[in-house]
């Protein structure tokens, strides 16, 4: 039995935050959450790997507040067993080693396992730490960038694709897996299999209940501080390119770049 | 100056190496104290000779060369550690690849520190690292990480490309030392290695680019596109559905979050929708033009300049407007 958890994560869906105009802050509070991108790549090859083997799989989730009841049910309704949450008003404080420790706790209290498997990083942060650093916590191995991942006779077999190369990676598990968006296409439910999916548990904790002191926000954990987040000024100017036909419009802006010194020179 | 080390610079790859030193430099000199290289490999004494021409204090060789069947990962792990509670260094600078930033984040577990990720810009202010690093897209957070008691090192990985290496002074030398480190057992075994023979074009370094996106309807047509970049002397690249999903270009092609940043003076995105994916890939282009026919593209809000329009009429129309822009 392949037992695995998936480290998923829900956050807001940055392709919809708007920026607050006086500030220049991210209006966090008005955007929709969705699943971490990354996050449902690395579910959706837990599902793959139950087709070929007897598999069990949890998610696991980190949130600051109960996520949106349909993001949790489309994970159940993804292939996942359970979903397990830890709430906690400061998660989206929490930097990644405050981050993979309260991960960790969990985990043991989720143990046995032979897979975790994660995204390779977040859509909202995109630090690609927590991975990692849950795997060294654990003191298992951290396989990232992985476009291929088989369990052979027991042994887990990760094909990595980096800049400069394919490399073929094996070892015993337990082992800590994190994908990117190549290793497969993650199939949606339709809304009904997502609504079914509610008969299956959901189990939530405190940090608190994984022994943390009790009033411990995961952020007191933290060592990395965000003193600020804005978007950058020099918005950019879009700016019309007009004509009659594309090759009227062509000349105008190729006229334009070469006058404000855009082209170079060959 | 004190002896205690200052700043400990390293990447896996020398190119990236020599680009952490001015960095590396300035929170040294803020410190008062050295800054130490260190390098790794078959090629590492000539490595480390090379950085101590371009001015750093000391400079290490990790020795032995790690096996083959060992992953770089656990190699460059074993060995950032080791040289970290040799050295006791205030400050490390990580170059941020990809293996970088992964061992980066396990070295700081294992000291139960923070790490700076990403670094645009990096500062030492009160005894603190403060930073500014990409989140949410399109936007800037600024972190600090404060200083330990009981003295971890501040850790931080600087993406490639940022700064101009320091040039060599052949008048700078030194005595390269050597660092042995004890390798751990292979716990993960590396069965498989191949290069990949694809060509892989520098969009990093490349003054224009041409991107591609779902507006092509096939393969066949990225010629087109081709020659759009050759008539500006640039290099094309592609959003993530071509080179993942479609496998049109390989996946080195591919801008954006997932894949490569580039930073043009000149970026052309030609039937590019504008996802966040691919628009972080692009936000340090000097210059964005955007042609797509749909008018409600978000790309449009991350443009400089607008050509609602149809790829297939407007990338053969600018190709010609530039070719002649040329011959005059």
């Amino acid at each position: 039995m392949l037992r695995c958890v998936v480290l998923l994560k829900f956050c807001p869906d940055t392709a919809e935050l708007t920026t607050d105009p006086d500030t220049g802050a991210p209006r966090l509070a008005a955007a929709p959450w969705r699943i971490s991108t990354f996050d449902e790549h690395a579910l959706e090859e837990a599902v793959r790997l139950r087709e070929r083997h007897e598999a069990e799989i949890r998610t696991l989730s980190l949130v600051p507040e109960s996520p949106p009841r349909e993001l949790v049910l489309t994970a159940l309704a993804m292939g996942a067993d359970e979903a397990c949450l830890v709430g906690d008003g400061s998660a989206g404080e929490a930097d990644a080693l405050a981050t993979a420790r309260v991960l960790t706790r969990a985990l043991e209290r989720l143990a046995p396992w032979d897979l975790i498997l994660a995204g390779e990083g977040s859509l909202d942060q995109y630090r690609r730490q927590v991975g990692p650093r849950v795997a060294e916590e654990l003191g298992i191995p951290s396989l990232t960038q992985v476009t291929r991942l088989e369990m052979e006779d027991g042994r887990v077999v990760a094909h990595r694709g980096l800049d400069d190369r394919t490399e073929v990676l094996e070892c015993a598990p337990p082992a800590l897996i994190t994908v990117g968006q190549e290793i497969n296409q993650p199939r949606l439910p339709p809304v009904l299999q997502i609504l079914g999916a509610g008969r299956k548990p959901t189990t939530v904790w405190s940090p608190a209940d994984l022994g943390l002191p009790a009033g411990t926000a995961t952020a007191d954990l933290s060592r990395v501080e965000t003193l600020e987040v804005v978007a950058p000024p020099g918005e950019r100017r879009r700016i019309p390119i007009e004509g009659e036909t594309a090759e009227e419009r062509a000349e105008v802006l190729a006229r334009t770049l070469h006058r404000e010194g855009s082209i170079p020179s060959r | 100056m004190n002896d205690r080390t200052g700043v400990l610079v390293f990447s896996e790859r020398p190119d990236v190496a020599r680009e952490l030193l001015t960095l590396g430099r300035r929170l040294a000199d803020d410190l008062d104290a050295p800054l130490v290289s260190l390098s790794m490999g078959e090629s590492a004494a000539e490595e480390a000779r090379d950085l101590l021409s371009r001015g750093v204090d000391r400079a290490l060789a990790a020795a032995p060369a790690p096996p083959p069947e060992m992953p770089e990962e656990e190699a460059v792990l074993a060995v950032l550690r080791r040289a970290v509670t040799e050295l006791a260094p205030t400050v490390v600078l990580v170059g941020a690849t990809v293996c970088g930033i992964e061992v980066t984040a396990r070295l700081a577990q294992g000291l139960g520190t923070g790490c700076l990720g990403e670094c645009l810009d990096l500062r030492l202010e009160d005894g603190a690292l403060i930073a500014r690093r990409r989140v949410l897209g399109r936007f800037v957070a600024t972190q600090r990480l404060a200083g330990d008691a009981d003295s971890s090192p501040m850790l931080a990985t600087v993406p490639p490309r940022q700064s101009e290496a320091p040039p060599c002074d052949s008048h700078r030398n030194g005595e390269v030392e050597s660092l042995t480190v004890e390798l751990p057992p292979v716990r993960v075994r590396r069965v498989e290695t191949r290069a990949r023979d694809e060509e892989r074009v520098d969009l990093e370094g490349a003054e224009v680019v041409v991107g591609v996106g779902r507006g092509l309807a096939r393969a066949e047509d990225l010629p087109l596109v081709a020659e759009l970049a050759r008539v500006l002397g640039g290099v094309v690249g592609a959003t993530r559905p071509l080179t993942d999903d479609l496998a049109w270009l390989p996946t080195s092609s591919k801008i954006g979050l997932s894949g490569r940043t580039v930073k043009p003076r000149l970026y052309l995105a030609c039937g590019i929708s504008g996802q966040i994916e691919h628009l972080v890939g692009i936000r340090e282009a000097e210059v964005v033009v955007a042609i797509n026919r749909d008018p409600d593209a978000p790309i449009f809000q991350a443009a400089d300049y607008v050509l609602v329009g149809d790829l297939y009429e407007m990338v053969p129309a600018l190709t010609r407007a530039f070719e002649e822009l040329r011959s005059r």
